[in-house]
């Protein structure tokens, strides 16, 4: 076959349309052939310069809320049901739901809700991180700079830790607004991928231990301790993410526990 | 179905695609407050019509409406080829007193790029998007655009190959 025969094909073969025999006919091909081998080098280089300027755009939150609201029947209007719970609960059936709803109620409705648009700020926010120069407001990996950074921009001492002899290198650290207060965001590393930690003084002084989530297509960590609410999030797969968070945890030094 | 299972399922069709509908949508109008609006239209319209899908391809089926409306915004607000965008490429265009060096650390080349795909021809850049950016399938792309998947093949070879020539002199120069 020649190359302007193979051109085509090379094209299929970097987009992964073409079945095994034929791949493997194009592999063959490329290690002979440079003007080919050029070619799908160029595939790949622009495939890398479309990614790295980062073309994807997220939906606005404005739009993301509207598009979450439509079609919603009347659950406005009946508080206590939220589509949530009446999901987790279905297979139960209502009546199981209805019994358990007199004695869970309606915080566990207000909880399941406000939750929701709490994951959904985090997920903003590490978006909204990832894009260029947002990422910190204070770049360092001394925790010792980074700490006293926060001081005088909110209203709690942050627990501060570089744990990349753990793997998670810390990165800086940001001003984030979440849940209508000012919150903490410490940036780590780990190889490629960015975790977010983001934490304010929890409402509910109650521990919860981590709850884990997906939205959107990244991993959340979710939980309560001393008093303060932490979100961790990346698009490191979850099983990283939770070893992130029991890192963090077994050395934290967090107030009354010391 | 109950209302709520019909809301339920309407939104695990569309939500997870939020994002990759205002993508293409920003790309197709080139403006951040157009795709805004197009989505919010093509989100009505896939409610509208959400009780004719049969399950299967989501992404598929809701980047075809978001194309769609996005096509019928651009005939009805402005023609799409003849516009030359002028607020967006003033905004993008790196300042050209300074020095290039500069420019590209301060990410410039990010700029150059979204100029160079923002300046293809619709039909080329569309498929460019649904490819490189949202990883469609060629057959998911020849449903999205509504052509057969040769079409997709070679609007797609051109695309690239444009772009490859107005970003070369960019990378050489990195």
């Amino acid at each position: 076959m020649s190359c302007a025969e193979m051109r085509p094909l090379i094209e299929g073969y970097f987009d992964h349309e073409l079945d095994l025999v034929r791949s493997l006919e194009i592999e063959k091909h490329v290690e002979s052939c440079t003007a080919c081998a050029e070619h799908l080098k160029h595939l790949q280089g622009l495939n890398l310069t479309l990614h790295a300027a980062r073309l994807h755009e997220a939906a606005p939150e404005r739009l993301r809320r509207w598009a979450e609201s439509l079609g919603e029947p009347r659950a406005k209007r009946v508080p206590v049901f939220h589509w949530d719970m009446f999901h987790q609960w279905g297979t139960l059936g209502v009546a199981a739901f209805a019994g358990a709803a007199l004695w869970i109620g309606v915080p566990l409705a207000e909880r399941t809700v406000s939750e929701r648009q709490v994951a959904d700020e985090i997920v903003s926010a590490h978006v909204r991180s990832l894009m260029a120069g947002h990422l910190t407001d204070v770049a360092s990996t001394h925790q010792h700079t980074v700490k006293p950074w926060f001081s005088g921009k909110v209203d709690f001492a942050p627990f501060v830790r570089d744990f990349d002899e753990f793997g998670f290198a810390l990165k800086g650290g940001r001003l984030e607004y979440v849940s209508q207060r000012p919150a903490a965001a410490l940036v780590y590393q780990h190889h490629q991928h960015i975790v977010n930690l983001i934490l304010w003084p929890a409402a509910a002084a109650r521990d919860r231990s981590s709850e884990t989530l997906t939205r959107r297509g990244y991993n959340l960590v979710h939980w309560i301790r001393s008093g303060m609410t932490y979100w961790a999030i990346s698009d490191l797969n979850s099983r990283d993410l939770q070893q992130f968070v029991q890192i963090f945890e077994s050395q934290a030094v967090l107030p009354g526990t010391s | 179905m109950s209302p709520q299972d019909d809301h339920r399922a309407f939104q695990d069709a569309v939500l997870p695609h939020l994002d990759a509908a205002y993508t293409l949508a920003r790309w197709i109008t080139r403006r951040p407050q157009d795709a805004e609006d197009v989505v919010q239209e093509a989100l009505v319209r896939a409610l509208k019509y959400f009780s004719g899908y049969r399950g299967g391809n989501a992404r598929a089926w809701f980047l075809t409406i978001v194309r769609n409306t996005s096509f019928t915004w651009l005939q009805r607000h402005r023609s799409p080829e003849i516009q030359t965008d002028s607020e967006e490429r003033m905004a993008e265009r790196p300042d050209e007193n300074s020095n290039p060096e500069a420019v590209m650390l301060q990410g410039a080349s990010r700029q150059k790029v979204r100029l160079a795909v923002g300046e293809l021809p619709l039909e080329f850049r569309e498929v460019v998007i649904l490819r490189e950016l949202e990883g469609l399938d060629y057959k998911e792309i020849a449903a999205v655009v509504g052509v057969p998947i040769g079409t997709v093949m070679s609007r797609l070879a051109r695309g690239r190959a444009r772009l490859q020539e107005s970003l070369g002199e960019m990378r050489s120069s990195l």
